[in-house]
């Protein structure tokens, strides 16, 4: 609290006060404005939009002081209290960035811990390259084991059944871990035993071009706060699969991950969520990841993600409807669902209607105050962000464009994988090609 | 001069052309998709022998496996 309080409190305030002048400039505005609206449609459309304003500010706040406050939450461990982590690779094809991957495990501030890399059947040269790294490192033990491929859920089921550590840090082949890593997240899961899993934060490493900083501001903004919010009320509905650490008990009592879903990830998070655990966030538990560099790559990763997450509440859809069984899981679906169907179907609803309704009725100051508007929060947003994650400031500028074209790309594609799940058309893996920048 | 309806113009072009070049996008990812090459179940490693726990009789016989 001590080293990072101030540097939280000036991003908040700088947030805080970011609103309340966007809000009085906005009034100022509005209240001098003559806009003519012919009939009633448009006085409609114009009450929706401003509905979809309303709660896209409240949920702005929402997600920005309870990220805030989690935090505040940062104690560290003597240092004879770190127990032994096992750290779980599972690769599948990632001979282009297995072996940066293993090395950056290997310089991790942490007393002792395992590393087990599961090669799934790769057709490439993985297992190979990762064999070199088996061994005795100091303070690393590397292992590399291979299996029949059977996908990333079992292959990390099998490295959990081989992991000796108490508790179990589950990654990407194709990522890399902040030194910092361990000794963070480790320090959530030992003073409360309720805690299963803490989610870590996820970067992207391949900076090289516009699409790829923008996935790095939504890694950042979009991505980052939300579970940071969600961390407070120890809440996390998905510990990304770059980085998350686990208590072995708790993986072992669920049954380890299914591989019914595509997205395992989420999945096992809303198993341990609705067997009365509880998930927490560590900003500064860091896992670099490759991003999709093209646009098809991109959407083909949102694809999956979107189907899979559908899935994953599908499967767990009876706490939907019985809060009594656990306010917060019923709560965290209902949000998921908020997310990951509504919010991106009103993003894009509520861009079709505007364009319609201005083209139409010629309505041009509402909608330029509109997006002037989104376009200051946004970049509100962004700056606190990027201070709090002492991310590159030369991220925000990239505000201005996020919502208008990268948000609303994503969100057609969300918008159409949301109906094909609902329509249960048949879908594969579709494993992106790796650059191997790691 | 009155930029408002400059403003405008460009806002409403470039958030059309957006949602358009997304819906093209994703038929075109689908497409690329569809085409893709099949994963066959039959495929070969390349480069090594695989070591497997439960084949192996001991723990160092993963180096000569893959000699």
């Amino acid at each position: 609290m001590q080293r990072l309080g101030i540097r939280y409190w000036i991003g908040f305030l700088g947030i805080f006060f970011s609103l309340i002048g966007l809000s009085v400039g906005l009034f100022e505005l509005l209240k001098d404005a003559r806009v003519d609206l012919p009939g009633s449609f448009v006085n409609i459309s114009m009450l929706v939009l401003f509905g979809f304003l309303i709660l896209l500010v409240l949920r702005y706040l929402s997600l920005l002081w309870f990220s805030f406050l989690n935090h505040l939450d940062d104690e560290d461990l003597p240092e004879n209290e770190f127990p032994l982590v096992t750290i779980l690779v599972p690769a599948y094809n990632e001979g282009a960035v297995i072996q940066g991957s293993i090395e950056s495990l290997l310089h991790l501030d942490y007393p002792r811990y395992e590393v087990i890399v599961i090669d799934d059947g790769s057709s490439d040269d993985t297992y190979a390259k990762a064999a070199v790294y088996e061994g005795d490192h100091g303070r690393a033990d590397v292992r590399v084991i291979t299996k029949p491929n059977g996908g990333k859920s079992r292959a990390l089921n099998a490295g959990i059944e081989n992991a000796n550590g108490k508790f179990v840090l589950c990654m990407d082949g194709d990522s890399a871990l902040h030194p910092a890593t361990l000794r963070r997240a480790v320090r959530h899961l030992i003073p409360s035993e309720n805690v299963a899993a803490v989610a870590g934060s996820v970067k992207v490493l391949n900076r090289t071009n516009m699409l790829a900083n923008l996935q790095a501001l939504e890694y950042v903004e979009g991505l980052n706060m939300v579970r940071a919010a969600q961390g407070f009320f120890r809440l996390v509905n998905i510990i990304p699969g770059p980085i998350g650490l686990f208590r072995k008990s708790a993986l072992d009592e669920i049954g380890g991950y299914d591989h019914d879903t595509f997205a395992e990830d989420c999945d096992l998070t809303l198993k341990l969520l609705t067997h009365g655990w509880q998930v927490k966030f560590e900003p500064e538990s860091i896992a670099y990841t490759e991003a999709p560099e093209s646009l098809l790559d991109l959407l083909k990763q949102r694809y999956r993600w979107t189907r899979g997450i559908l899935q994953a509440i599908k499967k767990h859809k009876i706490r939907l409807l019985t809060p009594k069984d656990g306010v917060g899981v019923s709560f965290t679906l209902w949000y998921m669902i908020f997310e990951g169907i509504l919010w991106p179907s009103l993003n894009v609803f509520a861009h079709v209607l505007f364009i319609f309704v201005a083209a139409r009725y010629g309505t041009a100051l509402p909608l330029v105050l509109w997006f002037a508007q989104l376009t200051v929060l946004d970049l509100a947003a962004a700056l606190y962000c990027v201070v709090v994650e002492e991310e590159s400031l030369s991220l925000v500028p990239y505000a201005i464009c996020y919502r208008a074209f990268f948000a609303l790309t994503v969100d057609v594609a969300k918008l159409f994988a949301t109906i094909e799940e609902l329509l249960a058309l048949k879908m594969d893996w579709g494993k992106l090609e790796r650059i191997g920048r790691i | 001069m009155d930029l408002i309806p400059y403003l405008s113009a460009v806002i409403l072009v470039s958030t059309l052309a957006t949602i358009l070049l997304a819906v093209l996008s994703y038929a075109a990812f689908k497409l690329r998709d569809k085409r893709r090459p099949k994963k066959t179940s039959d495929e070969t490693p390349l480069f090594f022998h695989r070591y497997r726990p439960e084949e192996a009789e001991g723990p160092s016989s993963a180096v000569d496996e893959t000699a």
